[in-house]
């Protein structure tokens, strides 16, 4: 080739040999996916399950595989008496160590006893251990809603920070604050002991009863459970607000007829199961034969929030707005909640100015809530995009100041950089 | 007239219609099933760009698993996680690249020629045959340097903008703009001499 050609567009030129090693790996992956595709599927969630490198000499695997085997054979006869409870999450088999999160709605923790755990949203609950009478879990954040179905022999333990929760049967409600080490627990039914190392004897909280406690020596105080404790919460995002609470503590023996998620039932449509099968359509449909303002009026706030995210995930942005502002006008206690999604709504149909007033309203409303950093960061994002490093400078100041090691820190010193720099 | 719609109970939206960011959020907090809608969601993009890197290879397998279980490892510090796609498109780049660095120095001492490369064959009069192209592409790719290589495959193979590049790779925007020239002068320059390439270089060349 002589050497006095140039590239006419070097972009170009580099993108034709680019695209030649692209082509031919696409279509080598497109003709290696036609076989056992979910094996490599199946290998990462071993792995990430255990959390151990992968092996890639396949005599490693066989001889775990043979080590597993012989424990398996070895141990079965005691195992078969004492089986450790299984669990599952939303219906999904979960193993020890698993984290369980509820990014986006709630999510359920099941034990084979009929015992439940229900993560609220932006709440972390892990399983540590398993045995036959009961187990051992950690809420790492945010709140969780309790059933233990009681058993002769059980024992359940609920640690949060430096306190721990002791169970045998009961409903209730534990909450942790990581940021303020602060611990609420609630007792629907049945009597917990908690424990800390800053309590000088063990407390017991029972039936309507409400402990608060913090990590100070005396900083604790147990008080009555007013209003009373709601009989249908556990999964429901809003389960606390509710508009048909419990008038009282049901009775000991009637744990079935009251557990959680248990509520008055009456004819007509599942859109939990819908949720499930993400038949987000068909909800939009049920909720329009209906009639929209009359669901908007008067459906549950459980359903309004279903509404609003069916509505989000179908394209339908109008309706989700319009369930969301239904959802703040009705459940006061929802507002901020809904605020924040209405940020996210408008965020993501290119409209900022409407994204970041709600941005603002969530802050303002709930500046602790777990979408706090979410919201920082919405409104930082939002700033730099409209205005500049600049216009985002105090936001990026105030992210880091709250969440130096929030997932974007990095993104905050890099706008506090750029704005030192101009 | 129907009744009042109910929820027993609130569950969770199947993981497969979450954004990437939630996704992000969820597999930090220890979420398989978030995990498994990212890897269903990008394992074609992440196992095309290894391919990419190394062509046909054996290790492909275990280099996809690798990508994943970083990423899942390091969800929690990921700084813009809407940006997932490119964030694995890097870890893809990364994990061959170590790859082709460890193979080298593996496989160092069974080198027939002081440099590892073998001689040409002779020209054959045959018309050009991809794989032939495709060969003298990869050694190209192998002499130059590893972060603009992995720019170049980034910005060009998979039409990542600068920006996604630097995310992906974890570095500035100005480090990777530089990162992307050097990458693509290097291979141009190389290219511009190898007969293979010839065919596919014309359309973009003209006289000074």
């Amino acid at each position: 080739m002589s050497a006095h050609r140039q590239y006419r567009s070097p972009d170009g030129a580099a993108r034709a040999l680019a695209h030649l090693l692209r082509e031919d790996a696409v279509a080598r992956v497109a003709s290696e996916r036609e076989h056992e595709p979910d094996v490599e599927h199946e290998r990462l969630l071993r792995t990430a399950g255990l959390r151990v490198s992968h092996a890639r000499t396949p005599w490693l695997g066989v001889a775990a595989l043979a080590a597993a085997l012989t424990l398996l054979l070895t141990g079965a006869a005691w195992r078969h008496a004492h089986a450790a409870l299984s669990f599952a999450v939303d219906g999904v088999a979960r193993s020890e160590g698993a984290l369980v999160a509820a990014p986006a709605g709630a999510a359920v923790l099941r034990f084979s006893d009929g015992s439940t755990f229900g993560v609220e949203p932006g709440a972390q609950v892990r399983v540590e251990a398993s045995s036959a009478t009961g187990a051992r879990l950690a809420l790492l954040a945010g709140k969780t809603v309790v059933h233990v179905v009681h058993r002769e022999k059980s024992s359940w333990a609920l640690s949060a920070g430096p306190f721990e929760v002791q169970v045998t049967g009961t409903r209730f409600s534990a909450n942790w604050d990581a940021n303020q080490q602060r611990l609420i627990v609630e007792l629907y039914e049945g009597s917990v002991q908690v424990v800390s190392s800053s309590f000088s004897a063990p407390i017991a909280v029972r039936t309507g009863q409400r402990l608060e406690a913090g990590v100070g020596r005396g900083d604790w105080l147990v008080s009555a459970l007013t209003p009373p404790p709601p009989k249908q919460t556990l999964q429901a995002p809003d389960a606390t607000n509710n508009a048909t609470p419990a008038a009282e503590p049901p009775p000991a023996e009637s744990n079935e007829a009251t557990a959680p998620g248990a509520r008055a039932p009456h004819a007509g449509f599942d859109w939990p199961t819908l949720v499930q099968h993400a038949d987000f359509d068909g909800i939009v449909h049920q909720a329009e034969d209906f009639g929209i303002e009359r669901c908007l009026a008067s459906c549950a706030p459980g359903d309004l929030r279903i509404l609003a995210d069916a509505a989000r995930y179908s394209g339908r942005a109008a309706l989700a707005e319009r369930s969301l502002l239904a959802l703040r006008k009705r459940v006061p206690s929802e507002a901020a909640t809904a605020a924040f999604l209405l940020a996210r709504l408008n965020e993501s149909r290119g409209s900022p100015s409407e994204a970041l007033r709600w941005y603002d309203e969530h802050l303002r409303e709930a500046p602790s809530s777990v979408y706090a950093a979410e919201a920082l960061a919405g409104k930082m994002r939002l700033l730099q995009q409209t205005g500049g490093s600049a216009a985002a400078h105090a936001t990026a100041e105030q992210y880091l100041a709250r969440f130096p090691n929030g997932v974007q820190a990095a993104a905050a010193r890099r706008i506090l950089t750029d704005s030192a720099t101009r | 007239m129907r009744a009042l719609p109910r929820s027993d109970t609130v569950v969770a939206f199947p993981r497969s219609r979450l954004t990437d960011a939630e996704l992000v959020h969820a597999v930090a907090g220890g979420d398989h099933d978030a995990l498994s809608a990212v890897w269903t969601r990008y394992v074609a993009d992440v196992r095309t760009m290894i391919q990419s890197c190394l062509g046909p290879d054996s290790a492909i397998d275990d280099l996809v698993q690798e990508a994943f279980v970083g990423f899942y490892r390091n969800a929690a510090r990921l700084e813009n996680p809407r940006a997932l796609r490119s964030y694995l498109l890097g870890i893809a780049a990364r994990v061959s690249a170590f790859e082709l660095r460890t193979r080298k120095r593996r496989f160092r001492w069974l080198r027939f020629t002081r440099t590892g490369t073998l001689p040409d064959a002779p020209a054959k009069d045959s018309p050009l045959d991809p794989r032939d192209s495709l060969r003298a592409l990869r050694q190209i790719l192998a002499r130059v340097p590893e972060l603009p290589r992995m720019a170049f495959m980034l910005r060009y193979a998979e039409d990542l903008s600068p920006q996604e590049v630097a995310l992906a790779l974890g570095i500035s925007d100005a480090k990777a703009r530089r990162a992307i020239t050097r990458g693509r002068e290097r291979v141009l320059a190389l290219a511009r001499q190898e007969p293979a390439l010839l065919p596919y270089l014309e359309p973009w060349l003209e006289d000074a």
